[in-house]
């Protein structure tokens, strides 16, 4: 579908300014995140605090920047680590069929048996609260969907005609998986992870939102909404700001990755 | 769809469904240290914690005590609560219906806004209309549903002062008052998923639209509506069949998440206030309801299917490899 380039490059602004705010900027200036002040607690916006002060006076931006750097941190780093287990195994189970399929594809259905959150919800609580469990709570139930995707992209592209040329002409399997089947499964994976950083993000922010999540002294957007919810009649900016934050991100990726998607369609792969 | 494939199906249902009991009983060996002081925490005396062990098991070998704990959930007993000693089982089965109300309710509505929408959008593809319909959808699918909820209470419970904020009315108190108390969390939890069936379902349409038969229905005449709902829906209904399947999932999930923030006395809330409290073994019964429900939904569905679409009877397509949202 057409759709404007205006959305897309906002998109990839918005990621881009977050990702300079939250990663790089605190290499030059610290955030300060933690000072309470009472002449800011649940201040408006000023010359000091651009975006007011909280519940107890602490700059909302910079514990919104601290924020992105959790969140986009768990994002992209458990969509990456879940993507590097599972596409593997889906190419396999993908290329190989017969029992290796068997045994992975049984592995896959236990873990999506439990719906995601549930799951994630259940780890976290087992495991105790810190960034590594929220990660592994984040990491165990997104692996199998990449393995899955991987698998039917797999079936598809095995079928075709540059894979058959390639086992004729006696190609070792590893170098077929490799550098046939890999390239071309590619794109609709990278358009997909980039949506599922998204899904992690939301994941991450409902496990901090009940409490199970990143611990309260660092600061992310679902404890934020969490901190804040008591104060939404008084004074709503406080689920706002992080809220903003959290949707336009979530927005960004998903626009990007549907982006991705669709301009691939358009190359003809299809 | 033969029977030899509903067998298979079947056994398959069997097999994951007994290895996710498994993982569910492993799971409280999983917490570090002995399970019944990790249950009890720093309140554990030597002898409740020696009491435990016994109401556990914990003196018989683990395979023993799996078949024992198997046995006893295909009985309906789920343990009790460590926190008010109430059996698992009691617990669930008083809280499911408001989570199974709350679920039907926002996939009905997720329905009744996303399939005019991908009717319309279908239709007018390639339009204004259709563009402004999918950025709305792409809003609604990027929304996560807690935030949406605090749009919705900050306007209706608290702007308009329409509404109260949280509680539950029983279904006792009148069908209406009821309802009412389930809108703005139905309403929060269904757009998601309505934004998941207007693109599955466009996406279908258009395909249909495509098609010769079509072409043959417009030129004989047929009027718009009645393509759309005789000719073209029963057709496209595959992808949308799909997803509800796995919407149910993220259903589930941000039910949690939901009720919790509404003060509903669902599944979700009790799984979200046990897992603060760890209240390990009502965990553990929720979680495996939880999963079977879903499992067997997700079945159901797959043999859904084939009644809907006589094409698929015969070779056995899977479309559902695409996109899975796990939250």
């Amino acid at each position: 579908m057409r759709r404007l380039k205006v959305v897309d490059s906002l998109s990839l602004t918005w990621l881009g300014v977050l990702f300079l705010a939250a990663v790089i900027l605190p290499l030059v200036i610290a955030f300060d995140t933690e000072t309470m002040s009472s002449a800011q607690r649940l201040a408006g916006p000023s010359a000091d605090y651009w975006l007011g002060g909280d519940n107890y006076g602490r700059d909302l931006l910079a514990r919104a920047l601290a924020g992105a750097r959790v969140s986009l941190g768990i994002g992209f780093g458990s969509v990456a680590i879940a993507a590097l287990i599972g596409v593997p195994l889906g190419m396999l189970a993908g290329y190989l069929r017969g029992a290796v399929d068997a045994v992975i594809s049984f592995v896959v259905d236990v873990v999506l048996a439990f719906p995601g959150l549930v799951l994630a919800l259940a780890l976290a609580s087992f495991l105790g609260a810190s960034i590594q469990n929220v990660m592994i709570a984040i990491i165990v139930p997104m692996t199998p969907v990449f393995a899955r995707l991987a698998k039917a992209q797999t079936m598809a592209v095995s079928g075709r005609e540059y894979v058959e040329a390639s086992q004729v002409i006696g190609t070792p399997t590893r170098s077929i998986v490799w550098r046939d089947v890999l390239p071309n499964i590619l794109p609709p994976i990278l358009a997909y992870a980039m949506v599922n950083v998204g899904t992690a993000i939301l994941i991450e922010g409902g496990l901090s939102f009940l409490g199970m999540g990143v611990p309260p002294d660092q600061p992310s957007w679902g404890s934020m909404i969490n901190q804040g919810r008591v104060f939404i009649s008084e004074d709503p900016r406080l689920v706002a700001v992080p809220s903003v934050f959290m949707l336009l991100t979530i927005l960004g990726l998903n626009l990007l990755g549907d982006r991705f998607l669709s301009g691939n369609d358009k190359a003809g792969v299809r | 769809m033969t029977a030899r494939f509903v067998v298979l199906r079947l056994l398959r249902l069997v097999a994951v469904l007994l290895v996710v009991s498994a993982l569910c009983f492993l799971s409280l060996n999983l917490l570090p240290g002995d399970p019944a002081r990790a249950i009890l925490g720093e309140s554990g005396t030597p002898e409740s914690v020696a009491a435990l062990q016994q109401e556990l098991g914990l003196d018989v070998p683990m395979g023993e005590r799996y078949i024992t704990w198997l046995g006893g959930i295909l009985q309906g007993d789920f343990g009790r609560s460590y926190a008010n000693r109430l059996p698992v089982a009691d617990i669930i089965l008083q809280r499911a219906p408001v989570t199974i109300e709350l679920i039907l309710l926002s996939q009905l509505i997720a329905l009744a806004v996303a399939i005019p929408l991908a009717t319309v959008a279908a239709v007018k593809r390639g339009t204004a209309v259709d563009r402004g319909i999918s950025s709305l959808v792409f809003l609604a699918v990027s929304v996560p549903s807690f935030v949406l909820a605090f749009v919705l209470i900050w306007v209706f419970a608290i702007k308009l002062g329409l509404y109260p904020a949280n509680g539950f009315i029983p279904i006792s108190a009148g069908l209406g008052q009821n309802l009412g108390s389930l809108l703005l969390p139905s309403l929060a939890l269904a757009a998601g998923p309505a934004a998941l069936y207007q693109r599955v379902l466009r996406a279908d349409l258009a395909e249909t639209y495509g098609q010769e038969f079509m072409n043959v229905a417009r030129a004989k005449g047929v009027s718009p509506l009645r393509m759309a709902v005789r000719h073209a829906f029963r057709p496209s209904l595959l992808g949308l069949t799909t997803s509800l399947g796995v919407v149910v999932g993220v259903l589930i999930g941000s039910s949690v998440i939901i009720e919790n923030l509404f003060s509903l006395p669902g599944l979700g809330s009790i799984l979200a206030t046990s897992v603060s409290g760890r209240d390990y073994v009502v965990v553990q019964g929720v979680v495996l309801v939880a999963a079977t429900a879903f499992v067997v939904i997700n079945a159901v569905v797959d043999l859904v299917y084939g009644l809907i679409d006589p094409r698929l009877r015969k070779a056995r397509v899977t479309r559902r490899a695409g996109a899975v949202p796990v939250a």
